[in-house]
C-alpha cells in the first residue's frame, strides 16, 4: 500500500490519546518547558488555517524539548466567554453554554484530527464553574488591594437595538448590526487601576525575549512622557484655570492658543456667546463621532504621539476675527486663544515647534504680549490635535 | 522652567502616561458575574469566597429590554435581588459581567494546576512550571491581552502568589496565512443568469469611488474566483477560466474572508492531504513570523515529500509493505557524514524556530542520503526521529516498522558525530580591492598563511594588480581573500 495518511493519523492519534502520551507531571529531575498557545475562542466557524499555524509551531518545539530531555508542559484550552455565542443566543434562544459546548467539541475534534502533543488532561474552559470561582476570586483579590473600583464612564447605547455595544461593533457611529444610531450615555462601570502599575509594565519590558514591535507597541501604549503640568487663567475669569501636559515646558512662552477636547469640562465655560451655536454644534458631532469605532470622544488622553488620522477637523479660525473667537486665555506671561477642536486630550498646549517657526521666534520676547493673528494659525494644527488612538477602555 | 513654574505657582514637572484604567464591566449576560452586591447605602460588599462560585442565572430571553441600557441580568429580579449574608439587609448583585479579557489574563496560571479545589493554583505547581517559556500567537494580542496579562500577574506577584515578576518568557508572533483568489471583471451588473456579458482582465479596468469601470468608463462588476475554479498554467503561472484561456485573471492574495471565498477549512486539507501534511505545509510556507499566503500546489509538494520518506523506507511496489532492506550502521563514509550534518543542520534550525529550513535539509537529506548505496539503519532512524516533531504521525509509523515497540515521542534526540561536521573542502573568494576576481577551493583546514600565498599567487589577482606590490591582505578562513594593493 502506497503512504495513506488518512488510515496511518487516526490511528496514531488514538494511541496517543490512549496511553496518555503526553501528560506531564511535576518532575523536579527534569528541566520543565513550559510551551503555551494562545488559547482560542471557539467560534462556530470552526479553526481556520491561521490556528493551526501556531500550534504546529509549538507542538514542533514541544516534541522536540521532550526529545532533548525536557519535562514538557504543553497544554490547550478554550476562551470560551464571548460576544458570538450570546448574539447567537439573542437569535435563536439557545443558552450560550450549548453553543459553546458544541464549539468546543468541534475545536478539540479538528485540534486533535491535527496531532498535536497535548496533555488533554489539562484542558480548561474559562465558562465552567470550576474555572470561574477562581477568576471571580482573583477579582476578590484585585477589590482588597484597592485595585477595583467602580466609576460613571460612557458606554456605546444603541436604542434601536436596546443594547449596549462594544467599541468594535460601533462603525461610523452606526451599529455594525443594522446601521442603528449609536449615542454615549454614562453608565456606572468597574474599573481596574492598571495605571499604578504602568512604571513596572513599562521596565519589565527590558526583561523579555519578545519581538522589539510588540515591546514598542506596549511600550507606545503604555505612554510614558516626562514634562510638566501647566495651569492657564482664562482672562476676564479669575476663578477659572485650564490646566494642561506638555513635554516641552521650555517653550512654553511661544505657547500662542490652547485647543480644548469638546468633552472638556470648561468649553461651556469659556464659549463666548457669539460661538456658542457654533461650539456647541461641533461638540455634538464630536461626540457622535466618538461612538465610533472607538476613537474621538472618550476618555482623555494626554498625547500627541501614535498615530493620528482621519478625524476631520473644524477649521482653524482663520477666517474669523479675533472678537469673533469663542474666547481668549490668558497664561501667566503671554496671551492665548482657544477655540474648540477635534477630539483631542483633555487640553493640549501647542507650543510650536522651531523649525516651524523660527522667525516669529526670534520676534517674540519672553513676556511679549503679542497676539498672533488667527489668518496665520498654523494649518497642522488640526492633525496636532487629532489623536486616533484606539481605546483601549472598552473593547470586546 | 519647571523651578519657574513652581515658584510662580503654575505648574509642576510631572509624569503622565497615556495609559488609562482598564475598563472591566460589559453589560453583557454571557461573562463572569462580579462577586460583589451593592447594598442600599451605595457601598458595595465583596461575596464571601465560600459563596464563590457565583454563578450566572437562567434566562428566559436573551433579548435585549430595548428600554434601558442595563444588562440583561438587571432584569433577572430574583437574581438581581438579594441579601446582605453579613446582616440580612436587602442587596442588588451588579449587573455587568467581566469581558472576555478576564479568563484569558490568568489561564497559564490555571494550566499549572487544572484540577485544584483549594486554590486557583498550587505554590508547588507554580514554582516547577512558570514562567511560560514559548508563547506563541497572533500579533492582534499585541497589546491588550499582553498587557492585561502582564498586569494581573503583576499583582499576583506582589501578592506572593507567583515567583516570577514577568509571565511570558518569550513570544513569538506568528505571521498571517493568506488567502488566494483570482478576480476578472464584467458588465453584467444585475447579475442575471441569461446574460452574455463582457469579461474584462484587470489591466483594462480603472477603480473609482463608484466602483470599477472600463478605460471608456463603462461600470463594471468584480468577479471572485479560488484557486479550484480556475486553469493555472504550470509554465507561466497565469490564471485564466477553464472556458476562457485569453483572459487573464489576476491574482489576489489578501486576508482570508467569506466574501473571497479564499478560505481554507483545515477538515478539507487533512482529508485530502492529512495532518502531517497540513503541518509540514503551514511551517514551510515560509519564516514563521511572517505573512504568506496559501497554496495548493505548496501542499501537493510537501505531501509528495512525505510519499518519498515512505518509499524511502518501505516498499510497497507489490501490494505489500515490507521494510526495505537497510545497510548496517551509518552506511559509507559520506552517508555518515550527510547523516551527521543534517542532524546538526536541522538541530540548528528548530531551537532558532526555522521550522521551513529544516524541512529543507529533510527533503535534501532523503534526495541524497541513498542516491549512491542503500540507506542505511541508522540514517533512517535518525529521518525519522529528526522528521517527528513534524510529521509526528508518519514518524511513529515508521519508527514502529523500524522494530520499536514504544512511542518515539521520548528517544533521544540524535547526535551529530563532531569529527564528521568538518567540511573537508571550502571555495574561498578571492577579491581584489573588494571586488571578486577568483575562487580557490582548498582544504577547509588550511592555515591562512598558506591560503595568503596560494590568493598571491592566482594569475588573475595578478593581473589585477599590474605589478604593484599589495599593501595587505586579509584573509577570513573558510570564506574571503581580500588583497588590498
Amino acid at each position: 500500500m502506497a503512504y495513506s495518511p488518512a488510515e496511518i493519523e487516526p490511528r496514531w492519534q488514538q494511541y496517543w490519546l490512549k496511553n496518555a502520551t503526553f501528560r506531564s507531571e511535576i518532575d523536579p529531575s527534569r528541566p520543565k518547558y513550559y510551551v503555551l498557545d494562545m488559547f482560542p475562542y471557539p467560534s462556530g466557524d470552526g479553526l481556520h488555517v491561521g490556528h493551526p499555524e501556531g500550534y504546529t509551531a509549538t507542538d514542533i518545539l514541544a516534541r522536540y524539548k521532550r526529545m532533548r530531555g525536557f519535562n514538557v508542559l504543553h497544554p490547550m484550552g478554550w476562551d470560551a466567554f464571548g460576544l458570538p455565542a450570546e448574539q447567537y443566543a439573542i437569535k435563536t434562544g439557545t443558552h450560550p453554554r450549548i453553543t459553546t459546548q458544541r464549539n468546543i467539541d468541534n475545536f478539540r475534534r479538528q485540534i486533535q484530527s491535527l496531532g498535536f502533543s497535548y496533555d488533554w488532561s489539562r484542558e480548561i474552559d474559562t465558562t465552567t464553574p470550576g474555572y470561574t470561582r477562581w477568576t471571580q476570586w482573583i477579582f476578590r483579590k484585585l477589590h482588597e488591594r484597592g485595585l477595583a473600583y467602580q466609576a460613571e464612564v460612557p458606554v456605546n447605547w444603541c436604542p434601536a437595538l436596546g443594547t449596549v455595544l462594544a467599541n468594535e461593533e460601533v462603525i461610523d457611529g452606526k451599529s455594525e448590526v443594522g446601521s442603528h444610531p449609536v449615542v454615549r450615555v454614562p453608565l456606572v462601570q468597574w474599573m481596574l487601576r492598571i495605571t499604578d502599575y504602568a512604571e513596572r509594565l513599562l521596565e519589565d519590558l527590558e526583561t523579555l525575549d519578545w519581538p522589539e514591535p510588540i515591546k514598542k507597541m506596549q511600550r507606545d501604549w503604555i505612554g510614558r512622557s516626562e514634562g510638566a503640568r501647566v495651569r492657564f487663567a482664562v482672562e476676564g475669569r479669575s476663578s477659572t484655570q485650564i490646566e494642561v501636559f506638555t513635554t516641552r515646558p521650555d517653550t512654553l512662552f511661544g505657547s500662542t492658543y490652547l485647543v480644548l477636547a469638546p468633552e472638556h469640562e470648561l468649553v461651556d465655560a469659556v464659549t463666548s456667546d457669539a460661538q456658542r451655536t457654533f461650539v456647541r454644534d461641533y461638540v455634538d458631532r464630536a461626540a457622535r463621532r466618538g461612538a465610533a469605532s472607538g476613537l474621538g470622544s472618550r476618555i482623555p488622553t494626554t498625547s500627541r504621539a501614535s498615530g493620528r488620522a482621519g478625524t476631520p477637523s473644524i477649521p482653524p479660525p482663520a477666517n474669523r476675527s479675533r472678537s469673533g473667537s469663542p474666547t481668549t486665555c490668558s497664561p501667566a506671561t503671554g496671551p492665548a486663544r482657544s477655540w474648540p477642536s477635534p477630539a483631542t486630550t483633555n487640553a493640549i498646549m501647542h507650543s510650536r515647534d522651531s523649525t516651524a517657526c523660527r522667525s516669529e521666534k526670534s520676534s517674540r520676547g519672553a513676556t511679549s504680549r503679542r497676539r498672533r493673528s488667527p489668518a496665520s494659525a498654523d494649518p497642522r494644527t488640526a492633525a496636532f490635535s487629532t489623536d486616533s488612538r484606539p481605546v483601549q477602555q472598552s473593547s470586546a | 522652567m519647571n523651578a519657574w513654574l513652581a515658584e510662580h505657582g503654575l505648574g509642576e514637572a510631572t509624569i503622565t502616561y497615556k495609559l488609562r484604567d482598564w475598563l472591566f464591566s460589559r453589560q453583557r449576560y454571557w461573562g463572569e458575574p462580579f462577586p460583589v452586591i451593592h447594598l442600599a447605602d451605595g457601598s458595595t460588599v465583596l461575596v464571601p469566597e465560600s459563596d464563590l462560585p457565583l454563578t450566572l442565572p437562567e434566562l428566559e430571553d436573551y433579548k435585549p429590554t430595548g428600554e434601558d441600557f442595563e444588562a440583561p441580568l438587571a432584569r433577572v429580579h430574583d437574581w438581581i435581588e438579594t441579601t446582605d449574608p453579613a446582616t440580612g439587609a436587602p442587596a442588588r448583585r451588579d449587573p455587568n459581567t467581566m469581558p472576555q479579557w478576564a479568563g484569558s489574563c490568568w489561564y497559564f496560571l490555571r494550566f499549572l494546576d487544572p484540577h485544584n479545589t483549594e486554590a486557583a493554583w498550587s505554590a508547588e505547581a507554580e514554582r516547577y512550571w512558570m514562567p511560560v517559556d514559548l508563547y506563541v500567537g497572533g500579533a492582534e494580542h499585541a497589546v491588550l491581552h499582553l498587557l492585561y496579562a502582564r498586569f494581573w500577574h503583576k499583582v499576583f506577584y506582589d501578592l506572593g502568589l507567583v515567583h516570577t515578576k514577568e509571565p511570558f518568557q518569550k513570544l513569538v508572533n506568528q505571521g498571517m496565512i493568506l488567502g488566494e483568489s483570482f478576480r476578472y471583471y464584467d458588465d453584467n451588473l444585475s447579475d442575471s443568469a441569461n446574460a452574455t456579458p463582457r469579461l474584462y482582465p484587470a489591466d483594462q479596468i480603472r477603480q473609482t469611488e463608484e466602483g470599477p469601470v472600463t478605460t471608456d468608463g463603462r461600470p463594471v462588476k468584480a468577479r471572485w474566483l479560488t484557486a479550484r475554479e480556475v486553469v493555472i498554467d504550470a509554465a507561466s503561472g497565469v490564471a485564466h477560466l477553464p472556458d476562457c484561456p485569453d483572459l487573464t485573471l489576476e491574482r489576489v492574495v489578501e486576508k482570508m474572508s467569506k466574501s473571497r471565498g479564499n478560505v481554507v477549512n483545515p477538515d478539507d486539507v487533512v482529508s485530502e492531504f492529512g495532518a502531517d501534511s497540513m503541518r509540514l505545509y503551514e511551517m514551510f510556507i515560509g519564516p514563521l513570523e511572517k505573512a504568506a499566503p496559501w497554496s495548493t500546489e505548496g501542499i501537493q509538494g510537501v505531501y509528495r515529500f512525505l510519499q518519498r520518506v515512505w518509499r524511502a523506507l518501505i516498499d510497497d511496489a507489490d501490494g505489500q509493505e515490507k521494510l526495505r532492506p537497510l545497510a548496517p550502521g551509518s552506511g559509507t563514509p559520506e552517508q555518515a557524514r550527510l547523516t551527521s550534518q543534517t542532524i546538526a543542520g536541522v538541530t540548528e534550525d528548530l531551537e532558532a524556530m526555522r521550522f521551513n529550513t529544516a524541512i529543507s535539509k529533510l527533503m535534501v537529506y532523503v534526495r541524497d542520503v541513498a542516491k549512491d548505496a542503500a540507506m542505511p539503519l541508522r540514517g533512517a532512524e535518525v529521518l525519522v526521529l529528526l522528521l517527528s516533531p513534524m510529521a509526528p504521525h508518519l514518524a511513529e509509523e515508521l519508527w514502529s516498522r523500524l522494530g520499536h515497540r514504544d512511542t518515539l515521542a521520548y528517544e533521544p534526540w540524535p547526535v551529530a558525530d563532531k569529527a564528521l561536521l568538518v567540511r573537508d573542502e571550502v571555495t574561498i573568494v578571492i577579491q581584489v580591492n573588494g571586488k571578486k576576481r577568483d575562487e580557490l577551493v582548498v582544504r577547509a583546514d588550511l592555515p591562512s598563511a598558506e591560503i595568503e600565498v596560494l590568493a598571491l599567487a592566482s594569475e588573475r589577482v595578478q593581473a589585477h594588480l599590474a605589478g604593484r606590490t599589495p599593501k595587505k591582505v586579509i584573509v577570513i578562513p573558510g570564506r574571503l581573500v581580500n588583497v588590498v594593493g
